[in-house]
């Protein structure tokens, strides 16, 4: 037989060897279907999680990001990027009660490294916003990257929309700018609480939302839950630079610096994945389960791929 | 001439009142200007000595300049630069197109006034802020036309008129009504509260009647009586407010005014028994007063801002300028009405449920002009209680009804709420040893409209058994 081989076995041979490579390497269905050119939808719905530990935030920043195809792979040019971090408390970011700025400032840059259009970050803070902003850093670390930071203080900023699969939550005012951008990045901190236990990406999300309130009479853990079915971010990137392990969320409580950032698709999973560092399990942080009833994600650690990059 | 002089004039000074009113507020570089034209005002100087017992290098010295110089130029502070003068002359421009109505009331009533206000300080009680102009315009501004305003132009470029989104103060109407009440009283008159209410004017007026500063008609004056009925102020050297209007009414041109020294000092034809009577009726209300009794059992939920001098002093010294007020970043300084008895009216008291008092924030005692609340570093305010929280169980969404919330816990910045394990759930428990009174806790209590946790004033009555019973 001559050294040529027909077409069918070419491509017969090439996807064995592609996907036994993929296999044995270890590759993440992201890196697959990047690698097999599969739409980042499909992607979505894998439950890889990414955690760096060590070297400075910029750095862990662009290892984590790196697995996922880089931050352009959520930024398009042009695009209206929001981001949201945890700036709602009038701390110091060395209390843990914050997002480290360092960090708010690195995704901002790295938002316009990609061709970011604007880059903004709307805050319904807990605390007054201008002590708040101020305290923790964040605003100033935004507006130093090129971006802007507002205060979603006003009612007409809100927009009521439907959470179709909701249990308790059927309806919420969520912030316009975040309903209409083109990105949105959740950049929470984590760090206990004293009313939901913890709270890293899916409770953030409380700080789009304008009546807090009503969530804790309804049924607070089953409201983080249903939120979540609505409203997904685009990308979950939790700092746990220092966690706060007690007192939380505003403190002043005892803080432990971890050095690890940890970033995913999966709102759900990235969660999972940070109560072990707290030393707990996902099934004792009640709207992990809920949100994953609902199909937002996974929660079960043994079906989750921690990647440590 | 004179007169566009006088109005540009007047303009600048009310420009440069309302820019001080605006910037007194957060602003980025977190510094807030003062408003200094208090400081010139020496009926509130002679307030602070009388009844509050209270001066300052800069009480004394910025009232005494306005004195020295009115004993120059007379009473020029009410026609060139009094900020209310000027919108009482504009209510005057709106009135003198209707027929005004003439009214036989004695322009020496302002003595009388001051007459019982004197009286009634030295008795103790503070009662010249109802009367003092400035203060009146700028509660008028903080009360009424800032919320108005910030609801349509929520900021100037990017810096926020107000860190709120929307503040809102308690019985703004009341400040509305006195205020038009002003303005309207000019239906009897020209510049009717000046020329015979406003006590500050008739200050100036017994050291203007000196004033070298003169109003004289020529000789050919053939004695039309023009100027009589424009003028504003009294052709008496003590009353004139030197607005120079009856050089723009004589059409002879035969009006002037000139330096010259005279022997001659203008009559301030008060009388002896109806002076007498006035400081008579201002120590009859002033006892009256004293007599309050509300006084005797302060509404609970009197709270005081952070370093506020002790109340019988504090509603003494207090000027009810209201700067305090619109300067709370939170809008949670509210105007007392009967809270803290008839004297205490319009002083500062912390209405958590529309905002509480920042950890951080001393804002309104680096505002206060008359040190009735104090400066003090922000990492002192956790030793200055300003009241208790107290937690009613029965309305508490985790007491009552086994909810996980703990929303005043996640709040709270002085560590002051206890969580304790019950059952599945935690419950919240005070502790009263941190718990400073900030209000955080009440104000984002989700239990609406009743808060199940709620601060009571270590002032207020019944404030032990309300801690014990959670203020059932």
């Amino acid at each position: 037989m001559s050294d040529s081989i027909n077409r069918r076995e070419f491509l017969k041979r090439i996807t064995s060897i592609g996907l036994s490579a993929a296999v044995f390497s270890g590759l993440s269905v992201e890196e697959l279907s990047r690698f097999l050119g599969i739409s980042p939808a499909f992607a979505a719905t894998s439950s890889a999680v990414y955690m760096a530990k060590g070297g400075t935030i910029e750095e862990r920043l662009k290892r984590v990001l790196a697995p996922l195809g880089g931050i352009s792979q959520f930024v398009k040019k042009g695009s209206r990027v929001q981001l949201k971090p945890n700036a709602g408390w009038a701390r110091s970011p060395e209390q843990a009660a914050t997002t480290n700025p360092e960090l708010v400032y690195s995704l901002t840059k790295a938002c316009y490294g990609a061709k970011a259009r604007k880059v903004e970050v709307y805050e319904h803070p807990c605390d007054n916003y201008m002590f708040a902003f101020k305290e923790s850093q964040v605003q100033a670390a935004v507006e130093s990257a090129g971006g802007r930071m507002y205060p979603a203080n006003g009612r007409n900023l809100y927009k009521k929309i439907d959470v179709p699969k909701g249990v308790s939550l059927k309806s919420a005012d969520v912030l316009k700018p975040v309903l209409d951008a083109d990105c949105f990045i959740n950049v929470p901190i984590a760090k206990v609480h004293a009313g939901a236990k913890f709270t890293f990406g899916l409770k953030n999300n409380m700080g789009i939302i304008l009546n807090r309130g009503e969530w804790h009479m309804k049924n607070l853990q089953q409201c983080i839950a249903d939120f979540s079915s609505r409203v997904r971010p685009s990308l979950t990137i939790i700092d746990a630079t220092r966690i706060l392990l007690t007192n939380g969320p505003k403190g002043p409580g005892e803080v432990k610096q971890l050095d690890t950032l940890i970033a995913g698709l999966d709102p759900v999973a990235c969660d999972a994945v940070v109560c072990t560092l707290f030393g707990a399990s996902p099934d004792d942080y009640p709207c992990l389960p809920m949100a994953a009833k609902l199909g937002v994600g996974q929660y079960n650690l043994n079906k989750i791929r921690v990647h440590n990059v | 001439m004179m007169l566009i002089f006088r109005r540009i004039v007047q303009v600048i000074f009310l420009a440069a009142f309302l820019a001080l009113f605006i910037f007194t507020t957060l602003g980025p570089g977190f510094q807030v200007p003062e408003n200094y034209f208090f400081y010139f005002s020496p009926l509130l100087s002679l307030s602070l000595l009388l009844s509050a017992h209270y001066t300052t290098t800069l009480w004394i010295i910025a009232p005494l300049s306005l004195l020295l110089l009115t004993l120059i130029l007379g009473r020029f502070f009410c026609g060139w630069i009094c900020p209310l003068g000027l919108c009482i002359d504009i209510s005057d421009r709106i009135f003198r197109f209707t027929k005004r109505k003439k009214a036989g009331f004695p322009s020496q009533a302002r003595f009388y006034v001051l007459g019982g206000l004197i009286a009634a300080g030295i008795i103790g009680v503070n009662l010249f802020y109802h009367f003092q102009p400035l203060v009146i315009l700028y509660r008028t501004l903080a009360f009424v036309f800032f919320p108005l305003l910030q609801r349509f132009v929520p900021n100037i470029g990017d810096f926020p008129l107000h860190p709120e989104s929307s503040v809102t103060y308690i019985g703004t109407w009341s400040f509305l009504v006195i205020f038009l009440v002003i303005l309207f009283i000019s239906f009897f008159g020209p510049r009717f509260w000046c020329r015979n209410l406003c006590p500050e004017g008739a200050l100036l007026s017994l050291l203007s009647r000196f004033s070298p500063l003169r109003r004289f008609s020529k000789p050919g004056c053939s004695g039309c009586g023009d100027c009589r009925t424009t003028c504003p102020g009294g052709r008496n050297n003590s009353d004139c407010i030197r607005c120079m209007q009856c050089l723009a009414a004589c059409k002879e041109k035969n009006a002037g005014f000139s330096f010259k020294i005279s022997r001659r000092v203008a009559d301030l034809d008060i009388g002896r028994r109806a002076m007498l009577l006035s400081g008579l009726a201002g120590a009859a209300i002033a006892v009256g007063f004293t007599l309050d009794p509300l006084k005797k059992k302060l509404y609970p939920r009197l709270i005081r801002p952070p370093a506020a001098l002790p109340e019988e002093k504090f509603v003494n010294q207090c000027v009810r300028c209201g700067e305090c007020m619109k300067v709370c970043p939170t809008g949670g300084l509210q105007p007392c009405f009967w809270e803290s008895g008839i004297e205490g009216m319009w002083t500062p008291r912390l209405v958590p449920v529309l905002g509480e008092c920042v950890e951080s924030c001393t804002m309104c005692g680096n505002i206060c002009p008359t040190g009735a609340i104090q400066k003090i570093k922000p990492e002192d305010k956790k030793y200055m209680p300003i009241g208790t929280a107290s937690i009613n169980k029965k309305a508490c969404i985790a007491w009552a009804e086994n909810k996980q919330c703990m929303v005043c816990q996640e709040f709270c910045p002085y560590l002051a709420i206890w969580a304790v394990p019950r059952g599945k759930i935690n419950v919240p428990e005070v502790n009263i040893r941190n718990c400073v009174g900030c209000g955080i806790c009440e104000r984002n209590c989700p239990a609406v409209p009743d808060r199940a946790i709620k601060v009571y004033s270590p002032i207020g009555a019944g404030y032990r058994k309300r801690l014990r019973t959670g203020g059932n």
